[in-house]
């Protein structure tokens, strides 16, 4: 089975403004904001990467422990899911 | 017989056509402080009409509709599949654009409060959305200015923003627009085009100012608030299009003095992302996007709003002047 490479759904609209990004899921309106390693996740969400890929690049970027960084990822794919954010390329 | 007037927003021709109603008359009250144009071709044309069955009048877009506005006693949808909108106020208010088109009609039934709602929310949705398909993007702020530098006051209805650009205006700054301005985006930054609306003076504020003592009594209709034209209120010349110096997000709080708190750009970003009607795809990130750009190149403020008033529009003008 291939594994999870999460890309955005087609109706999030997103902007980083600094240290932040903002996302809007245009059929409901709904917005969300992702900060400092969120932002830096939700960017590198483009279908090419899986989230082990994902984790290496943020845990270097933060120079932060792999295990916190998966957990964290985990939780915030997980989240971006249910809010039908982010789907499997 | 049927009758145009052209108003010119943010550099684009809206024109507002149709037979002489208390629709057009309402119209042309709320826009009496907006400029004119003397040309004969408009970008966006409303059609605007009284009648006995608005619903009926307007005919409803295929496919699926999502809503896109929340307001009690209307439903306001948009088609993806079509780029239209269909706003629907209890049937005696009715709206139907095609905003990258720039055509919009707007029919309501005689009744006092249709006109209002028709006049106000109905007209008011579709010109944001047809702005938003040409480069102009809504906030939902006041702005005031002193030395040329312009400060926007953001908000949603309620806020107090109104409030705090009547008391600002008090103290000596200039009041370009009450509700709403539109940004553009230029090559260095974004500009800020106040939209010269009526002013709308609630009970609360009326009571704080004296000099709109005579605004004390029950406003006219449901919406809650009276009517003064901007150029009673202030002495702004039309057309003039600044860059914004300064953010603020006022709240009202029982305290004796204001407080300033500064905003990152990701908090003023996700403050203002609610300005962004859900609609078409490409117009909405276009409008993000170019909230992004003002969330940062301009400094922004959490207002804490005191009983200081005579206060206030000092604490304003020392961030604009410096």
């Amino acid at each position: 089975m291939d594994p999870f490479r999460p890309l955005p759904t087609p109706g999030v609209l997103s902007r980083r403004a600094l240290a932040s990004i903002v996302l809007i899921e245009i059929e409901s309106g709904r917005s969300y904001a992702l900060d400092g390693a969120g932002a830096l996740m939700w960017e590198l969400c483009d279908g090419s990467r899986t989230s082990e890929e994902i984790a290496r690049v943020v845990a270097s970027e933060y120079r932060a422990d792999m295990r916190v960084v998966n957990a964290d990822l985990d939780e915030l794919l997980g989240r971006l899911r249910e809010e039908g954010l982010i789907r499997a390329a | 017989m049927s009758a145009t007037s052209r108003y010119l927003i943010d550099g684009l021709s809206i024109a507002v056509a149709g037979e002489p109603s208390p629709l057009r008359e309402r119209l042309n009250a709320r826009l009496r402080s907006v400029p004119r144009d003397s040309g004969r071709m408009s970008d966006v044309t409303f059609d605007v009409a009284i009648t006995d069955a608005p619903r009926s009048a307007l005919p409803r877009p295929e496919g699926e509709a999502r809503p896109i506005y929340e307001h009690p006693g209307g439903t306001y949808s948009y088609f993806p599949a079509s780029d239209e909108l269909l706003l629907d106020y209890a049937g005696i208010a009715v709206a139907h654009a095609r905003p990258l088109a720039g055509s919009i009609r707007i029919r309501a039934t005689p009744r006092a409060d249709a006109i209002e709602v028709a006049s106000h929310l109905m007209f008011t949705l579709p010109l944001v959305e047809a702005l938003k398909r040409r480069g102009r993007f809504v906030v939902h702020a006041a702005a005031v200015a002193s030395r040329e530098r312009c400060a926007l006051i953001a908000g949603s209805t309620g806020a107090g923003k109104s409030t705090l650009a009547l008391v600002c205006a008090r103290g000596g700054l200039d009041l370009l627009s009450d509700d709403l301005v539109f940004v553009e985006r230029k090559v260095n930054g974004v500009v800020v085009h106040p939209f010269r609306d009526e002013i709308g003076v609630g009970r609360e504020t009326a009571v704080l100012l004296p000099e709109l003592a005579r605004y004390r009594g029950d406003p006219p209709f449901a919406l809650g608030k009276h009517a003064i034209p901007l150029d009673e209120m202030t002495t702004s010349r039309a057309g003039w299009s600044p860059p914004p110096a300064v953010i603020l997000f006022p709240l009202v709080t029982k305290g004796s003095i204001s407080r300033l708190s500064p905003m990152t750009a990701g908090e003023t970003l996700e403050a203002l992302a609610g300005n962004v009607l859900p609609t078409e795809r490409a117009a909405s990130q276009a409008h993000l996007d170019a909230l992004g750009v003002l969330a940062t190149t301009c400094p922004s403020y959490r207002m804490d709003v005191g009983r200081d008033i005579d206060d206030q529009p000092r604490l304003v003008k020392d961030m604009l002047e410096t």
